[in-house]
């Protein structure tokens, strides 16, 4: 969550969107999200370093909403309802 | 023994001639003036046609416009003919042919009947030495052209400047083995001095040629030349070295290019390294970055999930947990399998980098110690230049050292020639004696004793000598009656041998500067001596010369021969003035 300590653009929901994002909602391993976010990170100039076990928490989050599962090692994005 | 000699023009004033002493007189008439000298009646162009008939080469006389289409034609005694008469006809048109009758060169044997013949000059002068002289033509330095310039001396050719020479351009050695020969000398030896002196000669103009800076490269110095021998010894030595180690790499390009090939393998698999080792040391810290524990972080996120977002959240602590762990799991599984396949990479990289590098060393020493076979063709054919260098090299320096030896061959060889001579002319004691008192009985009539006339054979270091000596002989009547009684002795002395013929022709030039006196007693003792070998002396004479000897009680009559010249205008030899 953006607090004082942790820029917004490092927040686990910020970070968790902008996996979304980078994936385009296409199934892809880890290691390409991994590498696709790093990618979006810096063409959109978002510099503050993330750790991968940042990601791996970001990717968590986005778990516990519901919103990627882990199917055959590939991590297949979905619509959940109730989240705009 | 000379007959006639004739010319194919009527106005030609045939000359006849007899045994013993000829005197052909030319009168001088009242009307001459000085420019109608007597010179100019025939008595050396007489002479000269006898040389010309007996093969003397073509002179202005016999060329000149007058006299071209004239054939000369000359009659004497040849014992070895049919009818012992020879007639040889020649003309100034076309000196190289000689007709003659009959033709003693037997070109027709089966003729019955002998007749007459044309043979080249060449071969009627070798015919002449054979019949006049016996000489053989492998009597190499006998001449019958020299001889014959003994026996008929040439005023055009300055004959009677030297007593010992037939002309003043005479080698003086040929003349001088030619004069042995009719003195029953050994001729072989004074031709030896010729040859050595040819020999010598020879020697001083190449070792001047040696020290020429323009000859010197063709004739060079033994010491130079045996450096430069020494050179291309060592350049073929190592030529030779270096073709026994070559050897020839059949597909010289080929294999060259191969190298070429491994060589361009070998780099770009180094640029592939490079990245792979690259994403191999990402791949790695990535792998680090993985293990870094995320699990309280899990819990407290998932405590302020609960918080803030309430029933959003789905899935249990445990799942999350779960779908945690997977993640992490497959991400670590994912970089090793990664890291292990560029690990397998690079190692194959690099086995065959080996693999190349040993190969492309090998070619390369191939390469290094060989060669194309072009390159051998060369090497081959620098040596066959090298070795024919040192060939001519090898010729040159045995020639120079020959020549620096020569010097001293030469010296030994003359004084062993000297030594030679001596011991010969000591053995022909009796020859020189004989010689000497012929002489010396001629000279004696002429001059009575005062004068100690003496005819010798002289050893020397480079020529065999023949001294005539007359008291006060420096003029010239009395070395002019010295020629007279030299060639009396030897024309005598070679008839009686059987080596000479019996003719012996003088110009009335010998007679010039006598004293009157001499004259006489000269026409005398030729006359006596005529008689009394059976020989011919034929000599040429002014009247008024002739006239002087007369009064002092010489009988000239008996001995003139037809005709008698004069200086009028048909009163020459010729029948004409030119």
């Amino acid at each position: 969550m953006p607090t004082k300590g942790i820029a917004p653009q490092r927040a686990l929901l910020t970070v968790g969107a902008q996996i979304l994002m980078s994936s385009e909602r296409q199934s892809v391993t880890v290691t390409q999200a991994w590498r696709r976010l790093q990618k979006w990170r810096a063409d959109h100039a978002h510099n503050a370093p993330v750790p991968f076990w940042w990601f791996v928490l970001a990717l968590d989050v986005l778990y516990a909403l519901g919103t990627v599962e882990l199917r055959d090692d590939l991590l297949v994005f979905r619509e959940v309802s109730g989240v705009a | 023994m000379l007959r006639e000699l004739k010319a194919s023009d009527s106005r030609f004033r045939a000359v006849s001639f007899r045994p013993g002493l000829n005197l052909l007189v030319a009168d001088r008439t009242t009307a001459s003036t000085d420019d109608q000298s007597r010179n100019a009646v025939g008595k050396t162009s007489m002479v000269e046609l006898l040389q010309f008939l007996l093969g003397a080469d073509k002179t202005p006389l016999v060329t000149r416009r007058e006299n071209r289409e004239r054939a000369f034609e000359l009659v004497l005694d040849w014992p070895s003919a049919p009818g012992g008469l020879l007639s040889v006809r020649r003309s100034g048109k076309d000196p190289a042919k000689v007709q003659i009758d009959p033709d003693i060169l037997g070109h027709d044997p089966g003729a019955l009947i002998p007749r007459g013949g044309t043979v080249r000059a060449k071969e009627w002068k070798s015919a002449l030495e054979g019949e006049l002289f016996g000489i053989r033509e492998a009597d190499e330095g006998l001449s019958g052209r020299t001889l014959l310039g003994f026996y008929l001396r040439r005023t055009e050719k300055n004959g009677f400047a030297d007593a010992l020479r037939p002309n003043t351009q005479a080698n003086r050695h040929q003349a001088t083995a030619n004069l042995c020969y009719l003195l029953g000398m050994d001729w072989s030896l004074a031709q030896r001095y010729g040859k050595l002196s040819e020999r010598e000669q020879t020697r001083k103009k190449l070792g001047q040629a040696a020290k020429d800076p323009l000859w010197k490269d063709i004739v060079g110095r033994s010491g130079d030349l045996r450096g430069q021998l020494t050179v291309a010894e060592r350049r073929i030595a190592d030529l030779r070295r270096q073709i026994t180690a070559f050897q020839v790499v059949p597909e010289y390009e080929e294999i060259r290019r191969e190298a070429e090939r491994l060589d361009t393998r070998i780099r770009a698999l180094r640029e592939d390294d490079v990245v792979d080792q690259r994403n191999l040391t990402d791949t790695e810290r990535s792998m680090a970055e993985a293990r870094e524990p995320g699990h309280d972080y899990l819990e407290q996120a998932y405590a302020e999930m609960g918080v803030l977002l309430g029933d959003q959240v789905r899935a249990r602590f445990g799942q999350v947990e779960e779908f945690h762990r997977a993640v992490v799991h497959n991400r670590r599984q994912y970089l090793e399998e990664e890291a292990a396949r560029l690990r397998e990479k690079l190692a194959g990289s690099e086995r065959e980098r080996k693999e190349l590098g040993d190969r492309q060393a090998e070619l390369l020493r191939t390469l290094k110690e060989g060669g194309a076979l072009d390159t051998l063709t060369v090497m081959q054919s620098a040596l066959a230049k090298e070795e024919a260098h040192r060939e001519l090299l090898q010729h040159r320096f045995e020639a120079a050292r020959t020549l620096e030896r020569s010097r001293v061959e030469i010296d030994e060889d003359k004084a062993a020639l000297e030594r030679e001579v001596r011991d010969d002319i000591d053995t022909r004691q009796e020859q020189a004696r004989q010689a000497n008192l012929r002489f010396n009985e001629y000279a004696r009539y002429l001059y009575g004793d005062a004068r100690e006339p003496l005819l010798t054979f002289n050893a020397r270091r480079s020529h065999l000598e023949i001294e005539l000596k007359l008291e006060a002989d420096d003029s010239t009547g009395i070395s002019n009656m010295k020629m007279f009684c030299f060639d009396l002795t030897w024309a005598v002395t070679a008839h009686r041998a059987g080596r000479g013929p019996d003719f012996l022709v003088h110009d009335s030039k010998i007679y010039d500067g006598v004293d009157e006196r001499q004259v006489a007693r000269a026409l005398e003792l030729a006359a006596r001596v005529m008689e009394d070998e059976g020989m011919q002396y034929i000599v040429t004479m002014n009247s008024d010369d002739l006239a002087k000897a007369q009064r002092l009680g010489f009988d000239a009559d008996q001995y003139v021969i037809t005709p008698r010249l004069d200086d009028s205008e048909t009163g020459g030899l010729f029948g004409f003035r030119f």
